[in-house]
């Protein structure tokens, strides 16, 4: 959750102007070569694709709809229907089985309630577990949050990731709302054994868990890069 | 290992070898140099004496793939480049290394490919999760192209390349070669009918090479120190340093290069050994396509070969490490449930098989399971293999047929006890 982070505008409607736009960014090249780039854009900037953006890609392209929709429909990046703000991956591949995602998965649903490929109702949090390995095995088990690697995870740390995006979403509710009023509940469950959740979490968490890039930077700087003998070593 | 200094991944040696910069002062762009002195013949040649094998997981020699490419004079059409940086496979991360922290050798590597194979335009095709590895190439391409690496007259020697870097947008079928390049012309990623092979008919039916991206990073220290020098280091039939991605229970998973000819326990010895003092149960020397093996094969020789001998692979060289508290049912659960979602639905057998291999195994792992099950799941991953279009359906096989021949007692107990005998509640 660094300053890079990039958070999901929640939109419902895709702007067809805009899709147009990025389409003219890739007339330079084959038509069928472009598609996943424009659809890439769409998606990162929306969050979600659908179907007008799929006539009218297909439309600017020169391509026939069901081409461009055969090709979307097969790729998993391509979500259907909006996300939500922040987005939370949960990386089930082998090495991440091994070293215990099944725990983690079971933290998340019971502090969030929603489970695989659900988003909260108030459209904060998505989360998606996924078998697919992320590639980045040596940080087992890994959690992907708004683009940023969180590796070695464990249960308390998931907690303390959790608690932060609690903090972020809705403390700043809560300083807004009227005391009584539907706001000011954080919709995300205190964590189990952490005490009086609201007092006890913001002292417990007030240094909060480094990503991976802060955490890696931190060492290079303290010790530099060790000649061969893996990057593992360096943490 | 001691003195050895890495040659791929010399970001380990080398801090901030990702800036151009710093890559030429330490001899970067040399084998590029070398081999724009040479003809495109002799690369190839110096190439396929080296004997390197394709790291991304058939082990296929570089320089003999390059020599399928049919005479110009015969095929007209234009060649392409594919470099195959979509690495997916559970447990491989080594690709992502070398894109984020030594872009500039796979640059390097693509171009005296390109050089060789007289290619002018190279498709990087790299997954869509990879999003900083993407940058980071993008990054680098454009550093290449401000210091004439890149262009239409290369060091003034009148030779041009282009690269492109084309993301995907997430399909571990998209590593297999033909689907790749579907993906690449725009459409679902579904392998195609061979032959045409590639090299004759690929991208746009055009002569097309496809190659790792962590194979060519090997070429540019071949072509700058000759075949000789390659060949020192690794076994007769699988020369040249290896990395190896170690991961699981291990107290310092990572990537790590080696001089190669490495044991299973030397890796795990150079990774810290296995995590919390505890016993190894079981390894994969070869990612989620590999079949398991058990611990008293650990002194196995780590090459392509070696693992084919002992009924695994070295595959993309992704060790995982398992330790006593692994349950290999469930360890199988989730590798076929990794391959269900990523099938891509165009043959039977894998598209129904792995449904039904994780039907079956989430049963034995639930308690629901009945003996004849244990058979069954065997029967069904062996009709799988082997009957499929492409190696995905080949590669769902290995972990539950390897599973069951060495931990055959474990499965049954999941029967027995009415559930799994590690789930610690």
């Amino acid at each position: 959750m660094s300053d890079q982070a990039h958070h999901y505008a929640v939109a419902r409607e895709i702007d067809l102007s805009r899709v147009r736009e990025i389409c003219d960014q890739y007339r330079n090249i084959s038509p069928e070569e472009a598609l996943m780039p424009v659809f890439q854009g769409i998606q990162e900037e929306y969050g979600f694709v659908n179907e007008a953006a799929c006539y009218e890609v297909a439309h600017q392209l020169n391509l026939s709809p069901t081409q461009v929709y055969s090709s979307l429909t097969f790729y998993w990046i391509y979500k259907w229907r909006p996300g939500g703000k922040h987005r939370l991956f949960l990386c089930e591949g082998s090495g991440c089985y091994t070293t215990g995602t099944t725990r983690l998965r079971r933290v998340v649903e019971e502090r969030l309630g929603i489970g695989a490929g659900e988003t909260t109702f108030d459209g904060k949090i998505t989360f998606q577990p996924f078998s697919t390995c992320m590639g980045a095995c040596e940080w087992s088990p890994l959690v992907e949050l708004d683009g940023e690697f969180y590796g070695f995870v464990d249960e308390a740390r998931m907690n303390q990731l959790i608690d932060e995006l609690n903090r972020q979403e809705y403390d700043a509710a809560d300083q807004l709302a009227a005391p009584g009023s539907d706001a000011q509940y954080a919709l995300v469950a205190p964590a189990p054994n952490s005490g009086d959740a609201s007092t006890a979490n913001v002292a417990q968490i007030s240094e909060r868990a480094p990503s991976l890039t802060e955490y890696e930077a931190e060492q290079t700087a303290q010790s530099g890069p060790q000649p061969n003998s893996g990057n593992a070593d360096t943490r | 290992m001691q003195g050895y200094q890495p040659t791929v991944l010399r970001n380990k040696a080398i801090s901030g070898i990702s800036a151009i910069d710093t890559y030429i002062a330490n001899g970067g762009y040399e084998g590029l140099k070398a081999a724009l002195t040479m003809t495109p013949e002799e690369v190839g040649k110096v190439v396929s004496d080296s004997g390197l094998r394709g790291r991304g997981g058939a082990g296929f020699p570089t320089g003999r793939k390059w020599s399928f490419l049919p005479p110009q004079n015969t095929n007209p059409r234009p060649r392409y480049l594919c470099v195959n940086a979509d690495e997916s496979e559970p447990g491989t991360f080594h690709d992502r290394e070398l894109i984020e922290q030594n872009p500039h050798q796979a640059i390097e590597g693509i171009l005296i490919t390109c050089y060789a194979t007289n290619i002018a335009r190279a498709f990087i095709y790299i997954r869509g999760e990879m999003k900083r590895g993407a940058v980071m190439l993008e990054q680098a391409i454009a550093e290449a192209r401000a210091h004439g690496f890149i262009g239409d007259n290369i060091l003034g020697s009148g030779y041009g390349v282009e690269i492109v870097v084309h993301r995907g947008a997430g399909a571990y079928i998209c590593g297999e070669e033909s689907a790749l390049l579907e993906s690449l012309e725009g459409k679902r990623g579904y392998p195609r009918l061979r032959p045409p092979f590639p090299a004759v008919s690929g991208l746009y039916a055009s002569p097309t090479v496809i190659n790792n991206i962590g194979t060519l990073a090997h070429v540019p220290p071949i072509v700058r120190h000759g075949a000789d020098w390659f060949k020192q280091f690794g076994t007769a039939k699988t020369p040249g340093p290896m990395i190896y991605s170690i991961s699981g229970h291990i107290e310092r998973p990572g990537n790590y290069e080696t001089p190669g000819g490495y044991t299973m326990n030397q890796l795990i010895a150079l990774a810290g050994g296995v995590r919390g003092g505890r016993k190894l149960k079981a390894f994969i020397p070869g990612g989620s396509s590999a079949a398991i093996l058990p611990a008293d094969q650990a002194d196995l020789v780590m090459d392509f070969d070696s693992c084919t001998a002992a009924g695994s692979m070295l595959g993309s060289s992704a060790v995982i490490v398992m330790d006593e508290t692994t349950c290999m049912v469930g360890a199988a659960l989730r590798m076929s449930e990794f391959y269900r979602e990523e099938s891509c639905g165009k043959c039977t057998p894998c598209r129904e098989g792995t449904y039904w291999l994780v039907q079956i195994l989430e049963r034995l792992e639930h308690g629901e399971g009945r003996m004849e099950d244990i058979d069954l799941v065997a029967s069904v991953a062996t009709n799988i293999a082997g009957k499929s279009f492409c190696l995905l359906g080949d590669s769902a096989a290995p972990c539950i047929v390897s599973g069951i021949k060495h931990w055959r007692a474990e499965y049954e107990a999941h029967v027995t006890q009415h559930g799994c005998p590690f789930r610690q509640h």
